[in-house]
């Protein structure tokens, strides 16, 4: 376990250096549960530290669930899971007043919901209804919850990650765009690779259970997180490359001014001011990852896809002709590092 | 910030830079724009070489009014390109000295992943009101950056790339160049045979007033620019323009005569050449009564020269430019007799002296208020009669009698003047002609040291031969069809 250390004590450089530190050791120590995937544990941890929420979509059966469940106990942080079902309704969600009794006396009292936990999983998110749905999402924006008139504050770090299926759309209810929009990353898992299969069957059928070490005391678990949060705050972001972050958001807006033909033809509606947001956050935990004080081109350039995939919307002819955000996502990289 | 026992100061280093880039932008474009300036002012300089040029190989000249106005756009073009050059010589030194912007620069050079750049983003002057709301960071960026710039020199990181700007401005300056003088070739034309002569005049002028520094001298240069000013000029009468040449052809045989050293071309025919030129002049003045006309003009350069040089080719082709452009305009003073509203030629048209009334009577010189006598073409046309004899001395000629055309004198324009052989192109064609008047040239021999000088031993032919007819009235008999031309010199006249 390390131990706390004030802001006040430590250079800069030594911040910096303990946030990759950190980092790296729940990178590495996810990676002992989860096979492969490095760039999802990647984005992963990026979204905690950066305040985000993560959407990640995958077919069943490729370690979603356990991923998130590996990055909080590694994290040291509380953990739920929702399964999210067409009949689930909001108050299993945040929770609800019940009526109990206590020294004879009759009162209603609030019971928390799975809401109230550090790390949320909403599996299959999806499949609730949309009522259900804004109840999770409005606690992901805010951060707090309201039941019968009373706001009960989210202990942060308030986590969620959402997981929807991309097939088996049948009795689904697709996440409105604006609540796509509050995700900060959008992570795809794909199938393993051949070798990344059969370590995970070596691991997961053997008498041998993998855990994870936590690498905070789950006592000042949450403090030492908000401090990396506050640390990726104080990145340096260069004039030069604020504009660049706003050229990427403009070039992928139908109708703005700098927008990219293939953009016009394919998309209805472009990222909102969320996603700039969204790049700039997870350029800053790329530099500091990498040691720097101030984001780079190519940080910025590492987020474009994660953060601004899902805040894209196609239109009728993108899907008939099966043009993915992504696609148009890296035709609009490619576009601005020529201008360049 | 302080690197070992180094004292480093990142933003010292990239103001550095950035001066240097600046500079470097600013020599780039000069270099750039030098050779396209330069040949623009080389051709501008050099236009009367080009001018000359081509009338040399090609036969084409600029005219003055046009050249004039070619020299004024190389001129606005050369201030324009200077303008040009001013103004983006501006911008390029402000854009190459942005201080952001030689950060980058410096990022790029110092492999640093945009830390120079985050650095001088924030640490810009108009920042500096900000600076109390730096990052926590902004100290780890300083130093990163300062280990970055420790061994960066912008002397060595930014050097002076000429190839580039040289190539650039080599294709620049060819496609100027190209343009330049297509616009030039383009704006040229085939001179007539008056701009001819008086693009000659001002050689000869020009000549003589840098050969020759006395007062003489410069008045025969005024005269002859004068000359070849009037000749373009439009509002003056031809009959006067021709006057003015005779006067001026005078002028220029009397000063051949004076200087044979000078640079009208009799320099090398100082001993035999000044004797034989003043001995024609005389008897054809005398003779055949035209006074120092063409005829005598062109003998006298013949046969003065002595030794053929170049002088000598210069006067012979000035002699034969002054001919053809007082026979161009002896047919604009014709056509110019006919009733034209237009033509102010009628203002002088009563004072002239009728044809033949007075051959001696001088050409030019006093002709310039066109109150004068000036002789008329009928006068250059009775020049070309045999010398020594009057039109009533050929009554027994027997030329020509079968003319239906009898009774009319051939006029001045029509007759051609005669070249040797190839000495001034190709050789005209005469087969149509109706009339042909021509003089045999002096029987020559060979002089010392290979010269060639005229034979005084052989009978020199004074007078010329010719096949115009004879008025029917002063024909007593029924004439020959044709004059002859003796059979040896029929090949001259081809």
């Amino acid at each position: 376990m390390m131990g706390a250390a004030p802001k006040q004590q430590i250079s800069p450089v030594d911040r910096v250096a303990e946030f990759r530190r950190i980092f790296n050791r729940a990178e590495a120590e996810v990676g002992k549960v989860i096979v492969g995937h490095r760039e999802v544990i990647r984005k992963l941890l990026s979204a905690l530290l950066a305040g985000g929420h993560v959407l990640i979509e995958g077919v069943p059966g490729l370690g979603k669930t356990l991923l998130v469940k590996t990055a909080a106990e590694t994290l040291a942080l509380s953990f739920k899971r929702i399964q999210f079902t067409p009949d689930l309704m909001p108050s299993d969600i945040v929770g609800t007043q019940v009526l109990t009794e206590t020294d004879g006396r009759r009162e209603f009292s609030f019971k928390a919901g799975p809401i109230f936990a550090h790390v949320v999983l909403c599996d299959e998110i999806n499949r609730a209804t949309p009522k259900t749905q804004s109840a999770v999402l409005e606690a992901m924006e805010e951060r707090q919850v309201t039941v019968f008139g009373t706001t009960y504050l989210l202990e942060p770090p308030f986590f969620v990650l959402a997981t929807q299926n991309p097939i088996e759309l049948e009795g689904t209810y697709p996440l409105p765009e604006a609540q796509m929009d509050r995700f900060l990353f959008k992570v795809v898992i794909g199938a393993p690779k051949p070798e990344e299969l059969r370590e995970i069957l070596n691991r997961t059928t053997g008498a041998v259970g993998y855990r994870p070490q936590p690498i905070f005391d789950p006592m000042e678990a949450s403090a030492r997180i908000e401090e990396l949060k506050l640390l990726v705050r104080e990145v340096m972001v260069a004039e030069p490359l604020e504009r660049y972050v706003i050229s990427i958001i403009a070039a992928v807006t139908p109708g703005g001014p700098g927008t990219l033909p293939e953009v016009s033809q394919y998309l209805r509606f472009g990222p909102s001011p969320r996603g700039a947001q969204a790049l700039i956050l997870c350029a800053k935990v790329n530099a500091l990852l990498d040691g720097r004080p101030s984001i780079s081109y190519d940080d910025v350039n590492d987020a474009i896809v994660p953060s601004l995939r899902h805040r894209l919307l196609r239109n009728f002819q993108a899907e008939a002709e099966n043009v993915t955000a992504e696609s148009i996502l890296e035709q609009a990289l490619k576009r601005l590092k020529r201008s360049s | 910030v302080l690197l070992g026992e180094i004292l480093i100061n990142p933003l010292e280093i990239i103001e550095r830079a950035r001066r240097r880039l600046a500079r470097l932008a600013l020599v780039r474009l000069l270099l750039q724009a030098a050779l396209p300036l330069t040949v623009t002012v080389t051709i501008a300089g050099g236009f009367n070489l080009i001018n000359e040029f081509s009338f040399d190989r090609f036969g084409f000249l600029m005219e003055p009014a046009r050249a004039r106005l070619f020299l004024v756009s190389l001129l606005a073009l050369t201030l324009f390109e200077l303008g040009a050059l001013a103004l983006i010589a501006r911008r390029a030194w402000s854009h190459a000295g942005d201080w952001v912007r030689a950060a980058e620069l410096i990022d790029r050079a110092v492999g640093a992943r945009q830390e120079i750049l985050s650095l001088a983003s924030l640490s810009v002057p108009e920042s500096a009101e900000t600076a109390n709301m730096r990052s926590v960071l902004f100290p780890l960026l300083k130093e990163r950056a300062a280990n970055y710039l420790a061994a960066f020199d912008p002397r060595a990181a930014f050097k002076l790339q000429v190839r580039e700007p040289i190539v650039r401005s080599f294709i620049l300056a060819m496609s100027a160049a190209a343009a330049l003088i297509a616009a030039a070739f383009a704006l040229m034309i085939r001179p007539t045979p008056v701009q001819l002569l008086t693009d000659r005049l001002q050689l000869l002028a020009n000549t003589i007033a840098e050969s020759a520094p006395g007062p003489a001298q410069q008045q025969l240069a005024a005269a002859s620019r004068d000359v070849a000013r009037d000749l373009l000029s439009p509002k003056l009468p031809p009959q006067e323009k021709l006057a003015e040449l005779q006067a001026l052809e005078r002028e220029l045989e009397k000063y051949q005569l004076q200087h044979p050293n000078s640079a009208s071309g009799t320099g090398n025919s100082q001993g035999s050449g000044k004797g034989n030129g003043a001995g024609q002049g005389e008897g054809n003045s005398s003779g055949s009564g035209s006074g120092a006309g063409t005829g005598s003009g062109s003998g006298n350069s013949q046969n003065g020269s002595g030794k053929h040089g170049k002088d000598d080719q210069q006067t012979l082709e000035l002699h034969n430019d002054i001919a053809n452009a007082q026979m161009k305009l002896e047919q604009e003073a014709a056509s110019g007799e006919q009733p034209n509203p237009k033509n102010n030629s009628s203002k002088v048209k009563g004072s002239a002296p009728s044809p033949g009334s007075n051959p001696n009577q001088p050409g030019g010189g006093n002709s310039q208020n066109g109150n004068k006598p000036i002789p008329q073409v009928q006068t250059m046309a009775s020049a070309k009669m045999p010398s020594g004899e009057s039109p009533g001395a050929r009554r027994n000629d027997q030329g020509s009698m079968g003319d239906t055309h009898l009774g009319e004198f051939p006029k001045g324009g029509n007759y051609q003047r005669f070249y040797k052989l190839g000495e001034h192109g190709a050789a005209i064609n005469i087969r149509d002609a109706r009339y042909v008047t021509f003089q045999l040239p002096t029987e020559i021999q060979a002089g010392d040291a290979g010269s060639i000088v005229p034979d005084a031993n052989r009978s020199r032919a004074m007078a010329p031969y010719t096949n115009a007819p004879l008025k029917a009235e002063r024909l007593p008999a029924s004439p020959d069809e044709q004059q002859l031309v003796p059979p040896r010199y029929r090949e001259l006249i081809r």
